[in-house]
């Protein structure tokens, strides 16, 4: 009887590292081609592309939503008419995530999750959770018109979602202001 | 107490001996590391642990600080650009982090240009970002980067060879034997870097190395041999538990003149 029990014990516990190290491995996802992403929220019209440079008046909105002092020098966009598209990588935990975020009349008409590269958090590309983003706008300390509702488990993913879904906003914003992009195609 | 009972009683006093001789030669080398690590560490503070750095390469490779892929070097102007396992180095200073492996880098007046299959990073020769380009605004995926004598930037890519414009907005294609338009092409290769780049970059990806008290600590608990190194741990200190019960379990053969002294003392209590 003792030697069932302890051959049991023994078997469980040489079994267990693999039922419990299963999963978690680093993924990258592409959900949607940027190009097509692109061509959907112009509904397959060519718009134009254009580069925002981050001027000096640009700049301390873009470190205020960032959080830190290193981004590009210039931003690229997609516009047309007073519809932009703009595609931003934020990284989430490690791994920088792309973003498709459509703006029209100074709200986000769509957030899409276009490639996501970190192993975990990946839910921020379901509807219900990218949904909140509709109409969402910026306010006059650059934070969004509405709290979003993040995902257990995803905390930073839905943070990068935020800055990014700001900074567009805010690009946006000084790109209209200036009305005539700096270069366009 | 009849012949049967006493049979029964020595069967399961086999078994718990041999149980007890097999999990203890079994486990006695984890037993050992177990215990022995754990006097060290007991004594952490009395032997400098701490104090004390690892370099080694075996060690290094083991705490997965070693890199995975050979390191890159393109020299981009005065200047070397370095990958190692995704992070760009500009000369020493780290310019990027989680970056695919560059297919070409080079240097185009006053910007660097790096490429990777689906995205060409432009940087200013101090190395701030000037701009990442994504596939949506390339003509194809990147093959390779390159430079025409007269300084007029190349990419080769699934669609064939391109030039772009100042502002890397508008990409005009190029015959395929670029040569024969009179353009001497020079593809962007990696080259070897000096030594002493190729040592002080290894050096700041590898960090400051390993303590020794977190390698022995990672003894002590298994975790250096990974994720199933701490349950193979866990099973030498579960042997020695049992170990110690069946120990105590185990009884000498039968002096039935010791046990008949022992009864009549707790009677007498």
């Amino acid at each position: 009887m003792i030697n069932f029990y302890v051959t049991i014990i023994f078997t469980l516990l040489l079994l267990s590292p693999s039922s419990l190290s299963a999963g978690a491995a680093a993924s990258h996802t592409e959900y949607q081609k940027t190009g097509d992403y692109i061509s959907a929220a112009f509904a397959g019209q060519p718009a134009v592309q254009g580069i925002l440079w981050i001027t000096r008046d640009i700049k301390p909105g873009v470190t205020k939503i960032l959080q830190r002092k290193n981004f590009p020098l210039r931003y690229r966009y997609h516009r047309m008419g007073n519809r932009t598209v703009w595609i931003l990588n934020e990284i989430g935990k490690v791994m920088p995530i792309t973003t498709g975020i459509t703006i029209e009349e100074d709200k986000i008409i769509d957030l899409t999750v276009l490639t996501y590269r970190e192993s975990h958090g990946s839910e921020i590309r379901f509807p219900a959770y990218s949904n909140q983003y509709n109409a969402v706008q910026l306010n006059k300390n650059l934070r969004l018109s509405k709290a979003i509702n993040g995902i257990s488990g995803a905390t930073l993913s839905t943070n990068a979602m935020k800055k990014v879904s700001r900074l567009a906003l805010y690009l946006h914003n000084k790109l209209l202001e200036k009305d005539v992009p700096t270069t366009e195609k | 107490m009849s012949r049967q009972q006493k049979n029964n009683n020595r069967l399961p006093q086999k078994t718990l001996r041999r149980w007890h001789r097999w999990v203890g030669y079994t486990s006695l080398f984890f037993v050992l590391v177990l215990s022995v690590t754990g006097l060290i560490l007991n004594r952490t503070e009395y032997f400098g642990l701490n104090q004390v750095t690892i370099k080694n390469q075996l060690v290094t490779a083991l705490y997965g600080m070693g890199p995975s892929a050979p390191p890159l070097h393109y020299k981009t102007g005065d200047q070397w650009l370095s990958w190692l396992d995704g992070r760009l180095y500009l000369g020493r200073e780290l310019i990027a982090q989680n970056t695919p492996q560059p297919v070409g880098a080079l240097a185009l007046d006053d910007l660097i240009i790096i490429g990777t299959n689906d995205q060409l990073a432009l940087y200013l020769t101090d190395g701030s970002l000037v701009e990442m380009i994504d596939k949506s605004s390339l003509p194809g995926e990147i093959l390779a980067l390159g430079k025409t004598t007269s300084g007029r930037f190349i990419m080769t890519s699934t669609r064939g060879n391109f030039m772009v414009d100042r502002e890397f907005m508008s990409w005009t294609p190029v015959t395929n034997d670029v040569n024969n338009d009179g353009l001497s092409y020079r593809v962007a290769t990696p080259r070897p870097a000096p030594a002493q780049l190729r040592e002080e970059i290894l050096q700041e990806f590898q960090g400051q190395g390993i303590s020794l008290y977190r390698l022995i600590l990672d003894l002590h608990s298994g975790n250096i041999l990974g994720s199933y190194g701490s349950y193979l741990m866990d099973l030498a200190a579960i042997s020695l538990i049992f170990l110690g019960l069946t120990g105590l379990m185990k009884r000498r053969p039968a002096d039935p003149g010791r046990r008949k002294e022992n009864k009549p003392t707790k009677n007498k209590l």
